[in-house]
């Protein structure tokens, strides 16, 4: 190849337009390499607070099933005696365990929506 | 306003500005896009290949040698990736080539009425003859001006090795610019 077919070759590929990918490409290319965004949320109750949950419902139940309990109203304004009450060991256990959750789970509600109206 | 380097472009990816790496795609996405192409098949085969080298461009940022050249280690990515999809594909290319060939010998005779733009489907006619490396290597030699050791680096080859394959690619070229663009060669300033 002599000189001046290298020049025409060169000056040939040199003002040859380079070809261009769609014009999405790079939008394409960016989508593939964005960093997925993932979403943590902390847990409304943490690990600890369950551990404590527990801990605290079973020695309720401990209690509950270790001694007996015997409630009696009576309303002395009117020197009424209404006949005694006798709450049952397994009732006492129902009571000492539903209300603390029942406690709970106002506290968890309150909390999640107060966390959706930081969202909106 | 001075122009953000490939250097500042890498270090802001590095550093977590992933949205930076745009602009290194911007910048070679022609080049890359039309290396791709002249080694492939099809231009959809083209595309995929050229954003499959971003893509493992940017997964091995972190490995790129700073004191290297982006475009030079850009480019080998590019040629691995166009070597890789021609030996998986494997497609009927010899029998593409086969048909251009012919039609190439038909055209023989529009060759002679060439300007500019028939300057240019000229030479791309005649580097489609060519095989699909040497297409990749004269395209990074004469278009980007790619010295022997860059294009020894390129393809992973010694210089000495790569000096050989630009001279069979360009002696090569040269026969079939001779053959069926004399004219227009000697009609050229």
């Amino acid at each position: 190849m002599n000189s001046r077919e290298e020049k025409w070759i060169r000056d040939s590929i040199k003002t040859t337009e380079l070809m261009q990918p769609s014009a999405d490409f790079t939008n394409n290319l960016m989508q593939l390499i964005k960093p997925k965004h993932k979403v943590e949320t902390a847990p409304l109750i943490s690990k600890n607070a369950w551990y404590a949950i527990v801990a605290f419902i079973g020695a309720i139940t401990l209690l509950v099933l270790t001694i007996n309990v015997e409630i009696s109203y009576s309303i002395p304004l009117f020197d009424m005696r209404l006949p005694m009450v006798k709450i049952s060991n397994f009732t006492a256990l129902l009571l000492t365990v539903v209300a603390p959750l029942f406690f709970l789970q106002t506290v968890i509600i309150s909390k999640y929506f107060k966390s959706a109206v930081n969202w909106g | 306003m001075p122009a953000i380097t490939d250097s500042d472009c890498i270090a802001a990816v590095l550093s977590g500005n992933t949205q930076q790496y745009a602009l290194l795609v911007n910048r070679y996405k022609d080049l890359i896009y039309t290396l791709c192409a002249r080694c492939l098949p099809s231009v959809e085969l083209a595309e995929e290949a050229a954003q499959d080298s971003f893509l493992k461009a940017f997964k091995s940022l972190s490995q790129f040698n700073k004191k290297a050249k982006f475009s030079t280690w850009l480019y080998r990515i590019a040629y691995n990736t166009c070597m890789d999809y021609l030996k998986k594909k494997a497609i009927a290319t010899d029998q593409l080539n086969y048909n251009y060939v012919e039609e190439v010998g038909e055209e023989a005779s529009v060759l002679h009425k060439l300007h500019d733009e028939e300057r240019t489907e000229a030479i791309l006619k005649a580097m489609d003859r060519l095989a699909k490396e040497d297409r990749f290597v004269l395209t990074l030699y004469y278009y980007e001006e790619l010295s022997t050791e860059e294009l020894a680096e390129v393809l992973g080859i010694s210089p000495n090795y790569a000096k050989q394959k630009l001279f069979r690619a360009r002696k090569q070229l040269g026969q079939i610019i001779e053959e069926h663009a004399t004219e227009l060669i000697n009609d050229y300033e």
